[in-house]
């Protein structure tokens, strides 16, 4: 028995489970976003979740590997709805006890999961991904990666604009958000933080206090790379973004009659050994990585995204990842 | 043309190069783009991909040096290739197409209210399920009818596809608000052909929820070609596929249409295909599981475009999905696809039903 944590649309997630099922292999799906499977007991000998769909119940600590893909366990997995009622009681609103922020569904479901998950990762030896390492902290992987030799972008933080001209940055740089970013869609209109270029002095003289906002030396680039890394090996490839002024700073503000060329691409030994080592410091044996190679043709790294799609790189560079991710949930190991 | 001595030319992953009898194209999957280039261009990209500049040139006449450089900037104009002084960190896409997972990939199922029924129907769509089948094909041969397609429709929603599509005659009306409930109700129901239509439109399905863009849900295309002759077998420029490089690894591999097909008609056989007249048994006595596992089932399943008379010599291969069926002679399973008006030892597409030697095979 395999168990995927994931979201109802992660097309990733079923593409795996097609071949996991060909293999012979039971799967357990939990998505966050769906009433599929509901919790039912934990008692000495197990966790037991039911499909409500096959009434069929499975003690989760029988699996022999698992895979937290996406945010996997929600509410939705613990009560059959949530409650849209004001709680009302002796004419007093005690909605606030079952909903919102500070109710006690919430700190209770938060320590559910948490338990479930610590303990089936401790059951499984073999694993992929981590649910407690989602949202990397990006200055702190910096860090790490320079720690382990790797070349990071030089960076402030500033907290007003007269601070842009004496920094330390180059006098063209990029604006950057610290934590994930924005993607939302609002009406016919999507929000992205993208990566902008701006010039020092467009800031000159302005005593305007911010919010702590990075600013960061725009690198010259050749091209980027991205690459998918599970358990000591990588899948690359080059995006050569610049042949277009559209995708020169953000590749993701996509050309539609130009789409960028992906090439399979193979990093230095030097370069992946660094970067396993900063997979090792993370306690991550998958993910995706954001790197850049300057003019100078060094490798300048950005940032690991635990829960990336992998299936940019595995489509234009045909590496067949669903097969060896499917494998590794079998075997926990590559060929 | 600028380069280093160091420079390496190589051929993008996105990108294959097919040599036919008479030219040659340059597909760009990556941007469903096609060019046609000269056989001798496709020559000399096998001789120089993956070589230094500098030591090309040296074979080069003085006279053909202008002409080779300005086809390497061409190529590199178009991104179908790139320079690069290290060529080990660019290795050669790989070619493989795995779909070992994969038991059956689509299946045609051919229905008619007058002799539907509802058990049976239920029990094939069980069976085809269980055969991870995703793709699904309905022809609908009597008099369309809304309540019917329903009926149908929801039988297959029991089950896990994720695309099914609908072929129709122009017979009996349905509205455009029953297509809508229609492919809002049923989400792997996508595309829906009417045939024997009075013109030619599409109409695309949309849902619009509040903080989303419009959702597009499926689209309902009309055609003035006959349900019985035009839906199947026909091959035109219009048909073939230059956007999916897995298609192509596919074609290279595989027979583009049968391989791992399966068509059920109206009274329950077990077919290859629409079109062709032998059966292996019917569904109701026999499992599809193990009809499909027969050598003669499958016998036609990696007939590949390079096996076959013509269509090898042909730029357009590794693009096309071809046609067993109806084929130019019909005893031989390797002769050209008789819905196919290209030739390619002269270049020229024309209509294939006005050709002379097709008619009297038609007429046969």
């Amino acid at each position: 028995m395999i168990i995927i944590f994931s979201t109802e649309n992660e097309i990733s997630t079923s593409d795996v489970i097609y071949r996991l099922k060909h293999h012979g292999e039971e799967v357990i799906r939990i998505n966050s976003d769906d009433d599929t499977f509901k919790f039912s007991l934990i008692n000495k000998e197990g966790i037991y979740f039911k499909n409500t769909r096959t009434n069929k119940t499975y003690n989760l600590l029988e699996a022999k590997s698992c895979w937290w893909r996406r945010t996997g366990i929600s509410m939705k997995n613990f009560i059959l709805d949530t409650p849209k009622e004001d709680f009302i009681a002796n004419e007093l609103d005690l909605s606030v006890l079952i909903k919102g922020r500070k109710s006690l569904l919430r700190s209770e479901t938060a320590d559910l999961k948490e338990y479930i998950l610590r303990r089936i990762y401790e059951n499984c030896k073999i694993n992929i991904g981590s649910p407690w390492r989602y949202g990397l902290n990006k200055l702190e992987v910096l860090d790490i990666a320079q720690q382990h030799g790797l070349q990071t972008p030089d960076y402030e933080i500033i907290s007003n604009l007269n601070q842009i001209a004496p920094s330390g940055i180059k006098n063209e740089f990029v604006t950057k958000s610290i934590a994930e970013g924005i993607y939302e869609v609002i009406g016919n209109n999507s929000f992205y933080t993208y990566t902008e270029l701006h010039k020092k002095e467009d800031f000159a003289g302005n005593d305007v206090n911010v919010f702590p906002s990075m600013i960061m030396n725009i690198i010259d680039k050749k091209m980027e790379i991205r690459t998918f890394y599970l358990d000591g090996h990588f899948y690359s490839m080059a995006i050569m973004s610049q042949s277009l002024n559209q995708t020169k700073v953000d590749f993701r503000k996509y050309s539609d009659s130009k789409p960028n060329k992906c090439e399979t691409y193979k990093l230095p030994k030097s370069v992946e050994d660094k970067l396993e080592n900063v997979f090792k410091h993370l306690q991550l044996n998958c993910g995706s990585v954001d790197l850049i190679v300057n003019e100078n043709n060094e490798y300048v790294f950005l940032e690991i995204n635990p829960v990336g799609q992998y299936a940019m790189t595995n489509l234009p560079c045909n590496y067949n990842l669903d097969e060896v991710i499917a494998k590794y949930l079998i075997h926990g190991i590559i060929e | 043309m600028k380069y280093s001595k160091n420079d390496v030319f190589f051929v993008s992953s996105s990108c294959k190069l097919v040599k036919g009898a008479k030219r040659s194209i340059i597909i760009d999957y990556s941007r469903g783009d096609v060019q046609i280039i000269p056989n001798e261009y496709y020559d000399l990209v096998q001789d120089i991909n993956r070589k230094k500049i500098t030591e090309i040139i040296a074979h080069i006449d003085e006279d053909s040096k202008n002409s080779f450089f300005s086809f390497i900037e061409y190529m590199l104009v178009h991104e179908f290739g790139f320079l690069t002084e290290e060529i080990e960190k660019f290795p050669e896409v790989s070619t493989a197409y795995d779909d070992d997972h994969v038991i059956l990939k689509d299946a045609i199922l051919e229905v008619d209210e007058t002799v539907f029924n509802e058990e049976d129907f239920s029990s094939l769509i069980f069976q085809i399920n269980e055969l991870h089948c995703n793709d699904l094909q309905i022809r609908i041969s009597s008099k369309t009818n809304f309540s019917f397609i329903d009926k149908v429709l929801s039988i297959i929603d029991q089950a896990n596809m994720l695309y099914v599509e609908l072929y129709l005659k122009n017979e009996g009306e349905i509205t455009n608000d029953q297509w809508h409930y229609l492919l809002k109700t049923y989400a792997p129901l996508s595309h829906v052909h009417v045939y024997n239509a009075k013109t030619e439109k599409a109409v695309d399905y949309y849902i619009e929820r509040e903080t989303y863009f419009p959702i597009e849900i499926g689209k309902v295309s009309h055609h003035t070609l006959d349900f019985e002759k035009g839906c199947c077998g026909t091959i035109s420029f219009d048909h073939l596929n230059f956007s999916d490089m897995g298609t192509h690894h596919f074609h290279q591999k595989h027979n583009g249409c049968l391989f791992k097909k399966l068509t059920i008609d109206t009274t329950g056989n077990i077919k290859n295909c629409p079109k062709m007249t032998k059966t292996y048994g019917n569904f109701k006595e026999k499992r599809i599981e193990d009809v499909i596992q027969e050598k003669s089932y499958q016998s036609l399943w990696n007939v590949k475009k390079d096996d076959i008379a013509i269509c090898r010599d042909c730029e357009f291969r590794y693009n096309c999905s071809d046609c067993r069926a109806f084929t130019q002679q019909t005893d031989d399973e390797y002769s050209k696809p008789l819905r196919c008006g290209y030739n390619p030892y002269t270049n020229v597409w024309e209509d294939w039903s006005i050709n002379p030697l097709k008619l009297l095979v038609t007429e046969h």
